[in-house]
């Protein structure tokens, strides 16, 4: 090596910007909190997004109906739990350390374990006891920097079962490995060396073969890398697809032949105190639909939509005359985002303002545009996991029938007749994802899902046949305690 | 040149300027992660030298696990900031990934953490007053 090649190497610190918002100092967050702790004693449904902090085991859980002596794996749930330390609550949902939870059924029994993602900042902070990384404008005192975005990676947004371990999974930052039956945390997961530390987003898509494709925005440069790896989750390929998009990239799609990258009508206001603050609603800008070939990430086609905002996607698929169509759950601006800071200071989440509806977006061969948009809310859309990339006729989501706190109800919709079939749990409910676990005949098999009875003060996980919502739960599991809400989970079969 | 020239250099040009620079600088660094590889640091004079990457002198030294020590020697007074990485893998290189975020320790003097971005030079400088005969500095490796 020579001087100049030393000089050049070190060189690089100079320049490297970690791609994280900046911070600003804010208001006194203790009000925040004081605001919430009044606001839940008047609105016990805020019990789901109280501060959560006990890691247990239930063995046998009290059972309603029965479960099917062939219905047998492991249900993991993701979702921000440690929302406060040292009586400081965090301002935004998203903010929240992770905490897997893992109902286990086997035999027709249920038992639960759920632990903590031992990411390095709730390792920091909880030998400190208080929170150390100021990213949202807390006002905290001698904190520690953001050097990296895994510095501050809470893995709090989905799991999922890969190979011989879970993985707890992020948006922004590396995803981290877990033991599957005990829930310890291994640590993060380098893909390689040159993705050290790259960002993995929570929204991976798995082809029927086991392949595992996903996405990572560095909001930085724009540029989004595109994992291929195989089903155990070992590196195969990866590439980067430039696009000039800066703020939240939450999913993305994958067909037979093209992965989607949907950008929605986003922009950064770089003032704003901590992530979600400054993301903002440009209705002036399109929804873009980068098509991307699987076999070479090569970009094929941008198209727009109107400006609209979108967190999930269900499936998209391909015709035969390359006809591409793709539902989501589409929201007329970004309001929701910003409701869920509302919500952590106990404001009442009333969704029928920022109502998410099915959407099927229709791209045709000469480029022509179509969407049309499904009555009622909808969100957490899941399809029987056989058809990702594929024509799937039903989608399967969350949704609110008379403005609930969270969500009170499941559904599938064919998006051919538009035909519902749902269930109500009623308003004692806080109704999370529910995911699909197939029959091997495909098309048809279970419905899986937890929801929060804030009367009881339980959580329940209920078992629907997928194809027959309607008539209830065949069964449901219940929890002698509650736990807090979260995002997504997925399903592994034993 | 390889790295042993290189610091047989370093030592060399010490020597030789001795009696017209008298001050050392001591650098901690106290939270280094391995025995591997080896830790290649650079100390410039002022911001404009820093900013232009010119540095005054540099050196390279084995890396241990834990508190480490070395000094840079011969120095005249005035402002000073250090800026090192440890080159676990011996490719003489900081390693990135893909989107140039480094994947290997790296550091600056008075213990300088970037917040969202790279530290300040502000934030690193470490003086060396005249007549002092040494100055101390702490870096914090950030891996
Ligand atoms: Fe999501």
């Amino acid at each position: 090596m020579n001087r100049r090649e030393f000089i050049q190497s070190l060189a690089v610190l100079g320049i490297t910007a970690s791609h994280l918002p900046t911070a600003l100092l804010a208001n006194n967050n203790k009000t925040w909190k004081q605001k919430y702790d009044a606001a839940i004693k008047s609105d016990p449904r805020l019990i789901g997004h109280q501060n959560y902090t006990q890691e247990r085991q239930a063995e046998s859980l009290v059972i309603e109906g029965e479960f099917p002596k062939d219905f047998s794996g492991t249900f993991y749930r993701n979702g921000p739990a440690l929302l406060e330390r040292d009586g400081v609550r965090q301002k935004h949902l998203f903010d929240g350390d992770g905490m897997i939870h893992a109902f286990k059924f086997e035999n027709g029994k249920v038992s639960f374990i759920n632990k903590f993602v031992q990411t390095h900042k709730y390792k920091k902070e909880q030998k400190a006891e208080r929170f150390l990384y100021d990213f949202s404008g807390l006002g905290l005192k001698n904190t520690e920097s953001v050097s990296s975005a895994d510095s501050i990676n809470m893995a709090n947004t989905n799991v999922l079962p890969v190979g011989n371990e879970i993985w707890a999974l992020w948006e922004a930052g590396s995803a981290y490995g877990m033991h599957p039956e005990t829930l310890e945390t291994k640590g993060t997961i380098t893909l390689n060396a040159q993705l050290k530390g790259a960002p993995f987003s929570a929204h991976p898509k798995i082809d029927a073969d086991g392949t595992i494709w996903n996405f990572g925005l560095d909001y930085a440069s724009g540029q989004v890398i595109i994992y291929k790896l195989n089903s155990k989750g070992g590196m195969q390929k990866f590439g980067i697809v430039k696009t000039d998009y800066h703020a939240m990239l939450h999913d993305f799609l994958i067909t037979d032949k093209h992965i989607l990258l949907v950008l929605p009508s986003l922009k950064v206001n770089p003032k704003g105190k901590g992530f979600a603050a400054q993301q903002q609603f440009d209705e002036n800008r399109s929804m873009r639909v980068l098509v991307v070939d699987k076999s070479d990430f090569s970009l094929k086609a941008t198209h727009e939509f109107p400006a609209c905002f979108l967190f999930h996607f269900g499936n998209a698929w391909e015709e035969k005359d390359g006809t591409i169509r793709f539902d989501g759950c589409r929201y007329p601006n970004l309001e929701v985002l910003h409701r869920m800071e509302n919500i952590m200071q106990g404001d009442t989440y009333l969704m029928k303002d920022t109502i998410s509806q099915t959407v099927i977006f229709t791209i045709y061969p000469d480029g022509k545009t179509k969407q049309e948009a499904f009555a009622g809310s909808a969100e957490f859309p899941r399809i029987y996991p056989s058809l990702t990339g594929k024509r799937n006729e039903k989608v399967f989501t969350i949704g609110d029938t008379k403005d609930a706190q969270w969500a009170d109800s499941i559904r599938s919709m064919s998006i051919e007749s538009g035909k519902i079939d749902q269930y109500v749990y009623g308003e004692d409910y806080l109704v999370e994802e529910h995911v699909l676990v197939e029959k091997p005949e495909q098309k048809s098999g279970y419905l899986i899902g937890t929801a929060l009875n804030w009367k009881k003060q339980q959580t329940c996980v209920s078992l629907f046949d997928a194809e027959n919502i309607k008539s209830g739960p065949l069964a449901r599991a219940w929890l002698p305690f509650h736990i807090p809400l979260g995002f997504h989970g997925n399903f592994k079969v034993v | 040149m390889n790295i042993k020239n290189l610091i047989n250099t370093t030592i060399a040009l010490g020597l030789i300027s001795l009696n017209t620079y008298a001050a050392n600088l001591n650098v901690t660094i106290d939270n280094v992660n391995s025995n591997d590889g080896k830790i290649l640091a650079q100390v410039f004079k002022g911001e404009d030298k820093y900013k232009t990457g010119k540095p005054e002198s540099s050196i390279i030294v084995p890396a241990k696990k834990g508190e480490n020590n070395f000094l840079f020697q011969n120095l005249s007074a005035g402002e000073y900031a250090v800026r090192l990485f440890h080159d676990i893998n011996d490719n003489n290189d900081l390693d990135t990934n893909v989107f140039g975020m480094p994947t290997e320790g790296y550091g600056f003097s008075n213990q300088a953490v970037g917040n969202f971005g790279p530290p300040k030079y502000k934030d690193m400088v470490v003086v060396i007053s005249k007549g002092a005969e040494s100055a101390d500095t702490k870096v914090k490796m950030i891996y």
